[in-house]
């Protein structure tokens, strides 16, 4: 088996070209959103442009919200080209993944001059169908943007 | 039909994406996105991979796959490594310090390319300043790693099929 070490990342600075009235935006639309579940089920969430840098997260440690933004990145790109080869569009609208303890949800944020991706980590109290209700409010709020 | 993986990678914008669609006898699957990063020089970028295939008469097919180059998809190079059994390293000469980001793809990919074959691209190459050609194929010595450097238009056809030459004679005489 052909195995790669990787070595420790450098940290690659997220561009300049994501505005503060972006990460502000982002930013509010987040807050409101985990406020819709009182504390219960959403683990954290985290905006990111669709090249995998983050723009904004919250409840979520730092270095977990910039590693999922790059994970959500590439998952979302794949899910683009199954859903364009199976023919059922071009673009994913959602991706679940479920773990053992939780789910990670990832939204895709159609916009044409920023496109963007939201990852919702959550645990298994979660109801889906508000989370997917409310992550779908985020799109479009962020989708406006 | 016998398959064999190989692996592009290598710096963000040297031509792993365009040296698979270079030679690739089916469409290529490729997931670049818009780049939000204004300094890697181009409007979009690999996030994922890149995936293409040829065949070689009418035994032998080759899966080629494309990491992305930043590290910050580093856990994609660890997943592309799996099974594969050579890998070319596209080196953008143009770019700041070429040297040093060979070494990252070098350290990165150590044990694939001690476990099968490796070729080191230098790609948009201006002999004009360094670092030369000796250069890289000196840092590699001292790394005790002794592969060909070559330098390559990514774009033309005829010069991918080469790189695949080299890699395979790589692998036919490691068998
Ligand atoms: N001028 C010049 N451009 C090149 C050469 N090789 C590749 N390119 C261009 O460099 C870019 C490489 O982009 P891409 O394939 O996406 O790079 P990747 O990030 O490694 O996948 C493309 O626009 C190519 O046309 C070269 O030798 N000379
Ligand atoms: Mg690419």
């Amino acid at each position: 088996m052909n195995t790669v070490v990787l070595s420790d990342p450098s940290p690659e600075p997220s561009p300049q070209l994501i505005g503060d009235d972006l990460r502000a935006k982002a930013a509010s639309v987040l807050e409101r959103f985990v406020d819709q579940f009182g504390g219960v089920g959403v683990r954290g969430a985290v905006i990111s442009t669709a090249d995998g840098f983050d723009i904004a997260m919250t409840a979520m440690p730092e270095a977990e919200g910039t590693k999922l933004s790059a994970l959500s990145s590439s998952i979302s790109a794949i899910g683009d080209m199954a859903t364009l080869e199976v023919g059922i569009g071009n673009n994913h609208q959602s991706i679940t993944i479920e773990g053992g303890d939780g789910y990670i949800f990832i939204l895709n944020i159609p916009s044409a001059a920023c496109p963007m991706i939201l990852s919702v980590a959550a645990s298994k109290e979660i109801m889906l169908g508000k989370l997917m209700y409310y992550a779908r409010l985020v799109v479009e709020g962020m989708a406006e943007a | 039909m016998i398959e064999h993986k190989i692996l592009f990678t290598g710096t963000v914008g040297a031509g792993k994406t365009t040296a698979i669609q270079a030679i690739s006898e089916i469409p290529p699957v490729c997931t670049d996105v818009l780049s939000s990063d204004p300094t890697i020089g181009k409007e979009k970028t690999t996030v994922a991979l890149d995936y293409g295939e040829i065949s070689l008469g009418k035994t032998e097919r080759l899966r080629l796959y494309g990491t992305p180059g930043q590290q910050r998809f580093a856990f994609m190079w660890k997943i592309l490594a799996q099974g594969a059994l050579g890998l070319v390293i596209l080196v953008d000469h143009s770019r700041p310090d070429p040297l040093r980001d060979l070494m990252i793809y070098l350290d990165n990919f150590k044990t694939l390319i001690q476990e099968s074959a490796c070729v080191v691209v230098i790609c948009k190459m201006d002999e004009s300043h360094p670092p030369l050609l000796e250069d890289f194929t000196q840092a590699m010595k001292q790394k005790q790693m002794v592969y060909p450097v070559i330098p390559a238009d990514v774009r033309d056809k005829e010069q991918v099929l080469w790189i695949l030459e080299l890699l395979l004679v790589q692998m036919e005489t490691r068998q």
